[in-house]
């Protein structure tokens, strides 16, 4: 177990900057999620990690020792791919065993290595098959396995459940998260799947254009985006977003949506007045036949869909589309005019510009 | 055909649907129906290759010698027996064994080590891959006559620097040398078969993914590791089948060494190939050239069966 701590990271290909100066501090034990758009650089920056990718500028250091200069084998880290990369001539035994074997390791330590990790992944029944020969899920663990066999210092996880179907992505989700608690190894897991992140992370990092947008605790980040683009990327159905215009009253300040509905805010941190954007989460709105007093918006229902947990309500003012969220079951149908509602203390208030969290 | 298959279709009997004539009718059109199907391949085939193999294998128990066309018909094994006392035979098989193996030795270690370096990313890739293939794309014959040319001491400076380096004793042409003439053909083979060693090993080093050598090298191997345990493995197959077609095609490959040495200096680099060539075409007889073939022929297919038979093994033991 080791920390890894990441001093103004940064990679060029070229004159194309790809990550710009990361500073992160990834703590011992700590299981951490990068997750962003592809093309964010989050997977440069794990294979820069693992010692794949050159680093351009900056430096590593995972535990107490500066890796920025050794070869991957000299890092101590173990990945897992998203191809899973399983050597398909070798059986799984021999695909644990391999980096062991070529370490010279004693065959009596290698085959106690291996049957421990496949007992704790459920692997004891396949150690002599090949690769071929077995499912989707049993390959990654596997791959899993082959990593834990190393005891390494830290997992690096390229986005390992993206070839799998829907089902045993979450089946999967939940056994890594558990093989985490038992093992406790420091572990950094690329995903562009904000779900996967939220449930497996003890903090997340939202990476956006070779930067960090945003670092905290799933739960921060969903209550307190820092950005505009972070508030739309972690949370599904997405945020939904609307300009509106910010004014000043006495030592208050309210917002005007359209002529019908004005929401009172608190003052704002940095903006006297003028057009903001408003973000606000579809579970947290309420939808009304009547017209309710206070701020209610004339909507119409453009599709209804049920999920059975839930309903999702797309609706839409003037040319502004809103979805709504609901654990209820509406009476109501596509063309209802129906009055939609906004809690006010979930409102969230961006920068037009810049982007950046104004309340 | 259409005997297997009124004897062995399937036999559908339920006792109470339509009675079993009409079932053994429908499963015979089943049965000749891909045959039909296949029937102008199958006629080609029989035409061009097989009609003339049995009549070429035939000729093997025949005595037909153009400059002697009064003394045909069968002999049955004359031919054969008289291959047992024929000094030119027996040294026209080693030479065939040196000239196979030499130049596909060689030509493999080459092409491997040159489908390596042309699997880098570097400048100018494409560019040298298409010249590489240039040697392959010369007309044989041509290729011949120039590295006859080059091991001639009166036009190319090879033989000098061979000399220059204590390699020969002086500058003399080799092909000239009853002891060294097959070491001329096997160089310029050597040159000529590269580019298809290269290419085809290229093609199968690119479709290893890249994340078993990332993976390995993660796993702690080293240059040497990645390629006698992830590259050697994975290749296994497709060189199993280069190298089998490669020995078929060297084997039966005489155009080189007729045009380079011709078989000489007094038949000292006759290979099996220029062997029946030169007794077929120069000597005129066709029933003892058919015979020297018929060796051939077998020697080839046995060792065809026996690198199928790994060629299997090592598909078996691979992911593929």
């Amino acid at each position: 177990m080791s920390a890894v701590t990441l001093n103004n990271f940064s990679k060029s290909y070229g004159k194309m900057s790809v990550l710009s100066g990361i500073d992160l501090t990834i703590n011992s034990g700590e299981f951490i999620a990068l997750v962003g758009p592809s093309g964010c650089g989050k997977s440069t920056l794990l294979r820069m990690i693992a010692g794949l990718e050159e680093i351009t500028g900056g430096n590593i250091e995972i535990g107490d020792r500066t890796v920025t200069d050794l070869a991957p084998k000299d890092r101590n880290i173990a990945m897992v791919f998203q191809s899973y990369a399983l050597y398909p001539h070798l059986s799984v035994r021999s695909n644990m065993g391999f980096s062991l074997k070529l370490r010279k390791v004693a065959t009596e330590k290698i085959t106690s290595a291996i049957n421990s990790a496949s007992t704790m992944l459920g692997l004891d029944q396949l150690l002599e098959r090949l690769p071929k020969a077995l499912s989707g899920g049993q390959r990654q663990r596997v791959a899993m396995g082959r990593a834990i066999v190393r005891r390494p210092d830290v997992f690096l996880f390229d986005e390992p459940l993206s070839n799998l179907d829907a089902k045993l992505r979450v089946q999967m989700r939940s056994e890594i998260k558990s093989l985490h608690q038992d093992i406790k190894t420091t572990s950094i897991y690329v995903t562009h799947d904000q779900i996967e992140a939220m449930t497996m992370a003890d903090r997340i990092v939202v990476m956006n254009k070779g930067n960090i947008e945003q670092a905290g605790a799933p739960l921060d980040i969903y209550d307190r985006p820092e950005s505009k683009f972070v508030a739309g990327f972690i949370g599904s159905p997405a945020m939904n977003f609307f300009t509106a215009e910010y004014k000043p009253n006495g030592s208050d300040g309210f917002i005007n949506i359209n002529d019908e509905c004005t929401i009172p805010l608190p003052k704002l941190r940095t903006l006297q007045q003028g057009t903001v954007e408003c973000g606000i989460r579809p579970e947290h709105l309420s939808l009304s036949k009547e017209k309710k007093t206070g701020h209610s918006i004339k909507v119409t229902v453009d599709v209804v869909e049920p999920t059975g947990l839930a309903t999702i309500v797309y609706l839409s003012f003037g040319d502004q589309k809103i979805c709504f969220y609901t654990s209820d079951r509406p009476d109501i149908g596509p063309g209802d005019t129906v009055y939609l509602q906004l809690s006010e203390n979930k409102l969230h208030l961006f920068d037009v510009n810049t982007g950046k969290r104004l309340n | 055909m259409s005997s297997s298959a009124s004897t062995s279709g399937p036999v559908i009997s339920s006792g109470l649907t339509p009675p079993p004539t009409t079932h053994r009718k429908r499963s015979f059109k089943r049965l000749a129906e891909p045959y039909f199907y296949l029937s102008p391949a199958l006629m080609l085939l029989a035409l061009v290759m097989i009609l003339p193999l049995v009549v070429g294998l035939s000729y093997a128990y025949q005595n037909i010698e153009l400059l002697n066309p009064f003394d045909r018909g069968w002999v049955g094994f004359k031919h054969f027996i008289a291959l047992e006392s024929d000094r030119v035979f027996w040294l026209a098989l080693k030479n065939t064994f040196v000239w196979t193996f030499g130049s596909l030795g060689l030509q493999f270690i080459f092409g491997l080590g040159l489908a390596l370096l042309l699997n880098q990313a570097f400048y100018g890739r494409k560019l040298i891959q298409a010249l590489v293939l240039l040697p392959w794309a010369v007309p044989t014959f041509l290729s011949g006559l120039n590295w006859a040319w080059l091991f001639n001491p009166v036009i190319s400076p090879i033989p000098h620097w061979l000399a220059a380096l204590g390699i020969l004793n002086e500058p003399y042409n080799i092909l000239a040398d009853p002891e060294l003439a097959i070491i001329g053909p096997i160089v310029a083979n050597v040159w000529f078969g590269i580019p298809f060693f290269a290419i085809t090993l290229m093609a199968g080093l690119q479709s290893i993914p890249k994340d078993l050598y990332e993976a390995a090298v993660i796993d702690g191997a080293t240059l040497w590791q990645q390629f006698t345990r992830i590259t050697l493995p994975l290749l296994a197959p497709i060189i199993a089948i280069t190298l089998l077609l490669r020995t078929v095609w060297i084997a039966n490959f005489a155009d080189l060494i007729v045009v380079m040495t011709n078989g000489g200096p007094a038949n000292s680099s006759q290979t099996i190939a220029s062997y029946i060539f030169s007794t077929a075409y120069k000597k005129l007889d066709f029933g003892y050239a058919s015979a020297v073939a018929t060796v051939l022929l077998l020697l080839l297919i046995i060792y065809a069966a026996l690198l199928f038979g790994m060629r299997k093994k090592l598909l078996e033991n691979s992911g593929n």
